[in-house]
């Protein structure tokens, strides 16, 4: 008896021993899976971003965020009440988020400052936890803010070079299987010749920092001065289309976007578009010195300060009798741009127009690029040739100008600008291969020295509008713009948009560098008047930082110098290859 | 208390020797022969085992001391390009040594020395 409940006993193990391994054997193993094993999410922090010189323009840091389980709260209230106090919260909406107890997470403050999340942790509240996410933080404040762009939470880039390299910069997301211990805290790497999650690439921008200060500097002291409601610079290298400082006002800091206004994070030299007035005249004078059709020593009647163009009379902003190609250009004679687009015929100097890249984007590698509006000839009215000879009737950006200003200043040829110079990923850097990018040849090398001797003139000449861009030792050459602003298709008195645009030194630029100084108050409202100081200054400052030789050294030059010579110290990305990056 | 073991006798027979049981020590081998391998190989398992979870936390501390320590070199270098901000460095220059801004002619280029 014994024996048989012995043996049926040892029968029922038997049997329920090859249930658990033979039959659930796969069930079991998979619990066995879920319980050891998990995933580990490694999200890498995005690349760094460095200016020309290697200075740290935008970076990655963990930060400490708060989430609270309101289930865990007795007092929402008064725990609501300690955190604001703590952190510089909304009490009214924390009191909310607190308050609903059927939750089980709620954010409280997320990226908070050490020392907010110092003081918060301080309290020790019961059911407020912490967990670190990553945050991007730019040192330098407002710097560059417009082209750096900015990135939300998630963290995806939503503007500017964030925005544009998004993918480049961001690294990818890992998910690595780490096995857990009997305690469920504890994690090890399951297999640790499993790869590590790649960081994301950092970038080296053609940004020069110093020059950006200066230029952001300037801009904000000249629309504080002249009571603007804003204002843009924009300096490229016209050897290569390299943007060394793109600045706009007014502008905000990007380590807290979310308390600007939206229009305050615009990117202006790039998202918006302006008529450019006289500043143009220099298309058409290129219209006419490329096409033939006016000859450098040709004289124009200016008609005493006004001309009946097909019906109706266009004034000019000062009366002027009989004046020479070059004079036209260095005293901005409206009439006398008229006459010289009369000249050159629609169709010419549309395809000018076109060629020097107006009415399409320049491909710069920054978000949201406007294209600006040239109308097709076909569209013309029949006095456009006259308005578009002296910049009226077009929409362009101040990056469009300004990189066919560089056209004028390198010998002819457009090239696309960029603020990306190098990429660098563990360690490895790399230029982009088609940088710097010819994007055509709007003009002859012959036709852009006559330009660069008629734009000296506007600096140098008695009369010249744009002599306060003159800087000693340098040659400069340059134009001034005054434009007028149109509003629901008509030109507002009292509106204008102020602006320089110029190169130095004249014979062997080193920066083009465009100023634009938007809607001036009071009686000062001439390019010549208010862009073209701001200009000087600004140039000086990147002529001295480069270390570009003046074309007239003071007397007694190496004498006794008060200061190392800089030559050579242009700030130059990494070159391409294995470099130690930090 | 006196038992059979306890009482001293002469022996008899001075030839008598003890015999070893070939046979029990045979099977003690076999025994050893199997239950060693096995024991050895358990022993090797799990102190394999326990060296792969000792060296994981290992791994896992020391990369997390690095991730910390590459955190804080992040968030330092971040504080010193804030303290070198153009603006302070101009103010503090300004206010505290009495610079002013560099003027092109208290410079002379490498260039111009020719």
């Amino acid at each position: 008896m014994v024996l048989a409940l012995a043996a049926l006993w040892f029968a029922g193990l038997a049997a329920r021993l090859c249930d658990l391994q033979v039959r659930e054997h796969d069930h079991y193993v998979e619990r066995a899976r879920n319980q050891q094993r998990t995933e580990l999410v490694l999200t890498p922090p995005r690349g760094t971003i460095y200016d020309a010189s290697g200075r740290e323009l935008a970076m990655s840091i963990e930060a400490a965020s708060a989430y609270a389980v309101p289930r865990e709260i007795a007092d929402p209230a008064g725990a609501a009440a300690r955190i604001a106090a703590a952190v510089g919260a909304d009490r009214a909406v924390l009191a909310s988020r607190l308050g609903r107890g059927d939750r089980g997470f709620v954010w409280v403050a997320r990226q908070l400052e050490p020392a907010a999340a110092e003081r918060l942790r301080a309290l020790e509240l019961p059911g407020v936890k912490f967990t670190t996410e990553s945050k991007r933080s730019y040192p330098l404040g407002a710097l560059a803010a417009p082209v750096l762009g900015f990135v939300g939470v998630d963290p995806t880039g939503l503007a500017g070079i964030e925005a544009a390299y998004d993918e480049t910069i961001a690294g990818r997301e890992v998910r690595r299987p780490v096995l857990r211990d009997a305690r469920r805290g504890s994690i090890l790497y399951d297999d640790l010749a499993q790869p590590e999650a790649p960081p994301g690439a950092d970038l080296f921008l053609t940004i020069d920092s110093s020059i950006q200060h200066v230029a952001e500097r300037e801009l904000a002291a000249a629309v504080a001065r002249h009571g603007a409601r804003g204002g843009s610079v924009v300096m490229l290298d016209p050897g290569t289309g390299a943007v060394l400082a793109m600045a706009s006002s007014p502008s905000f800091d990007p380590n807290a976007y979310g308390q600007a206004p939206p229009a305050d994070r615009v990117n202006i030299p790039v998202q918006h578009v302006y008529e450019p007035g006289s500043t143009f005249k220099l298309v058409t004078a290129a219209a006419a010195l490329e096409t033939g059709a006016v000859d450098p020593l040709d004289r124009f009647d200016c008609g005493r300060g006004g001309i009946v163009f097909r019906g109706k009379l266009i004034r000019d902003h000062k009366s002027f009798d009989d004046l020479s190609f070059s004079e036209i250009i260095a005293f901005s004679s409206n009439v006398g741009a008229i006459r010289l687009g009369a000249r050159v015929g629609e169709q010419r100097l549309y395809e000018t127009i076109r060629a020097f890249g107006f009415g399409s984007k320049t491909g710069i590698d920054l978000a949201g690029e406007s294209a600006g509006r040239v109308w097709p000839v076909e569209e013309w009215h029949a006095r456009d040739v006259a308005y578009l000879s002296f910049g009226q009737g077009i929409s362009v950006t101040p990056l469009q100008l300004a990189n066919a200003f560089a056209a004028i200043a390198n010998g002819g040829t457009l090239y696309q600008p960029y603020v990306v110079s190098a990429v660098s990923r563990d360690g490895v850097v790399e230029a982009p291969a088609d940088r710097p990018r010819a994007l055509g040849r709007p003009i002859s090398a012959q036709t852009a020295q006559t330009l660069e001797r008629m734009l000296e003139m506007v600096v140098e000449a008695e009369g010249g509008t744009g002599r306060k861009a003159a800087i000693p030792g340098y040659r400069v050459a340059g134009k001034t713009g005054t434009a007028e602003k149109p509003e629901n298709g008509i030109y507002v008195a009292g509106k204008y948009v102020a602006s320089f645009v110029g190169f130095a030194p004249a014979r062997a630029p080193a920066v083009v560098c465009l100023v634009i100084i938007d809607e001036p108050a009071g009686s000062r409202f001439h390019g010549g008047d208010i862009a073209a100081g701001v200009f000087a200054e600004i140039v000086r400052h990147a002529l001295l930082r480069l270390g570009v030789p003046r074309d007239e050294p003071p007397a007694g030059a190496g004498e006794k110098p008060l200061v190392a010579a800089l030559g050579g110290a242009r700030p130059t990305p990494p070159a391409p290859g294995r470099v130690a990056t930090r | 208390m006196k038992s059979a073991y306890s009482i001293h006798r002469p022996v008899a027979n001075v030839y008598l020797v003890r015999d070893r049981d070939r046979r029990l020590r045979r099977e003690l081998l076999s025994v050893l022969a199997v239950a060693l391998p096995l024991s050895v190989a358990v022993l090797a398992y799990v102190w394999v085992s326990s060296q792969v979870w000792d060296k994981g936390y290992e791994v896992l501390r020391l990369e997390r001391t690095l991730e910390r320590s590459l955190e804080r070199e992040r968030v330092l270098r971040v504080e010193a390009a804030r303290l070198s901000r153009y603006d302070r460095v101009a103010r503090r220059g300004h206010d505290e040594l009495g610079l002013r801004p560099l003027a092109l002619d208290q410079v002379v280029f490498a260039g111009e020395l020719e």
